[in-house]
């Protein structure tokens, strides 16, 4: 076979212009140092957080929607079309859902901060219009993506979550003003739980069948498992998305069981891929993957002890920090590492001398390990300060967590600077 | 053209110019696995064709890494399923 005959030659890459994801990549960068500011100045208030409007809310949505949705926005957009094998038909879609989301939640953040209901709605309206597109454009890739079963699964999962968590989000931001809801927390709390282990939680299971095995070399987990540990997620989704409107304890003791079997799976499936992977030495940014890895089964069972009134005072705020900060903000915060020197790859020329690559030159940067350093020591010292309920810790904890954002912020700028020069 | 060790889910062969790998139809990361094993097993002299569903991205970074460059290519016959495959061209540099 003549390698000739084969080869059309100058075949296009599915991959988009670098600018469609790194937006969304330095929004999160920036939103980040944002979301530790925001604590910091809100730390007499946030170590006793219960949900009201102020600058702890303001600051949990600076990292759900800023840090944790801006990230899988850009990852998605980039990775799932070259995944299904269907290029997207424009790129207009994803500029437009960057200049949606970004000053909606802008206005929404500071709607919040300032606990002003006049601006929550049409920002949150803002926000949701863009979110709306992105599920549009996801739903898109995702009814294409056959080849991908188990990824389908979760990503249609995490769409239905998302389109939830918009609804609810929407009726919450309606209600501060206009008082249309029944139990305001029930609805909060439903709010939280399809955010977070819904859209986010969804997102990150499903995506780690993918990453997990292509960064350690390994296969990927067999199917019939892999869709056992979705139906038991899904099944824990839904129980606990119920049992907090309708207040029932016993809908969300099952649904905390449901979810600590579901994370037994993945973890039990991840421990095998890990283990055959080619690549034993994973890094910097896997040691904060197993600390988030720790994290999942850990929020579950403090969300337990919370429900049964184990977990004292601050029981139900140590569960939503452990839940955004410990497990998505530390296993995303580790895959976004990971991947921006990995798509920067595709658009800087290696070096010709044959000198270290940009991904393994990337890989030991003073600013990630400067970042990994903060971020365990914040999440520890404010893990005491919650259940302390004390104001000077949760303030040192908040000020060690903006060095370490602004380190990764360093690492971001670095990355992108990098690709604009190849440009 | 010689058939030199066909894998169980791939197929292997060798001609003139390069050694091929039919990886079609393996679910990712599967074809890049297999084709870093075949890199570091020393078993290509020449250049390697893989001949893939989709494109491997996370597979070019790692190529860098151990001196190898790529070059993508459509291919002209199409993928198991139907839809448009990709042959990917990779040689060591300076080789």
């Amino acid at each position: 076979m003549s390698i000739a005959a084969t080869f059309l030659g100058g075949a296009k890459s599915r991959l988009l212009p670098p600018s469609m994801s790194f937006r969304f990549f330095a929004a999160a960068a920036a939103f980040h140092v944002l979301t530790w500011l925001g604590l910091f100045t809100a730390a007499e208030e946030a170590a006793s957080f219960r949900g009201n409007l102020g600058a702890t809310l303001a600051s949990v949505h600076l990292l759900t929607l800023g840090v944790l949705t801006m990230t899988a926005i850009g990852a998605s957009v980039q990775l799932l079309p070259v995944a299904t094998r269907r290029t997207l038909r424009a790129i207009w879609p994803i500029k437009l859902i960057f200049w949606l989301t970004i000053p909606g939640l802008i206005a929404l953040v500071g709607g919040m901060y300032t606990a002003q209901p006049g601006i929550l709605i049409p920002a949150a309206v803002t926000t949701a219009s863009g979110l709306l597109l992105f599920c549009g454009l996801l739903a898109d890739n995702l009814r294409r993506a056959s080849s991908l079963p188990v990824i389908g699964a979760y990503g249609w999962a995490a769409l239905v979550a998302l389109v939830l968590v918009i609804a609810f989000g929407v009726a919450l931001a309606s209600d501060e003003e206009a008082g249309v809801l029944r139990d305001h927390g029930a609805v909060a709390l439903a709010h939280l739980i399809l955010g977070g282990f819904g859209f986010m939680g969804l997102l990150v299971l499903g995506f780690s069948h993918i990453l997990i095995p292509m960064f350690a070399l390994a296969p990927a987990p067999a199917k019939r498992p892999s869709f056992a540990s979705f139906a038991t997620a899904l099944a824990a989704l839904f129980l606990g998305t119920l049992g907090a409107l309708v207040g029932s304890r016993n809908l969300l003791t099952a649904a905390a069981l449901a979810g600590l079997a579901a994370a037994a799976s993945h973890l039990w499936l991840m421990h095998r891929v890990l283990k055959s992977g080619m690549r034993k030495r994973l890094g910097l940014s896997f040691i904060l993957v197993r600390a988030a890895w720790i994290m999942l089964p850990t929020t579950l069972l403090v969300g337990l002890a919370a429900l049964y009134g184990v977990a004292g005072d601050s029981g139900a705020t140590l569960f939503g920090f452990l839940l955004l900060f410990g497990w998505l903000l530390t296993f995303l915060i580790a895959i976004l590492q990971r991947i921006m020197p990995f798509l920067a790859s595709m658009f800087v020329t290696p070096p010709a001398g044959g000198g270290p690559a940009i991904v393994s030159e990337l890989a030991g940067a003073w600013s990630l390990k400067l970042h990994a350093t903060c971020h365990a020591v914040a999440f520890t010292v404010l893990v005491v300060a919650i259940l302390l309920e004390n104001t000077p810790l949760a303030r040192l904890g908040s000020a060690i967590g903006l060095i370490g954002a602004i380190a990764f912020a360093w690492f971001t700028a670095d990355v992108i600077r990098r690709i604009s020069q190849a440009g | 053209m010689t058939c030199v060790r066909p894998g169980e889910k791939s197929r292997i062969w060798r001609t003139a110019e390069a050694v091929h790998l039919d990886l079609r139809g393996l679910d990712p990361p599967e074809p890049m696995v297999a084709i870093l094993q075949t890199i570091d097993g020393g078993e290509v002299d020449t250049a390697l064709v893989a001949h893939l569903d989709r494109e491997p991205i996370f597979l070019y970074p790692e190529l860098d890494d151990r001196g190898w460059s790529h070059e993508l290519v459509q291919s002209s016959r199409g993928s198991t399923d139907g839809e448009d495959g990709v042959l990917l061209r990779m040689v060591r540099r300076g080789s």
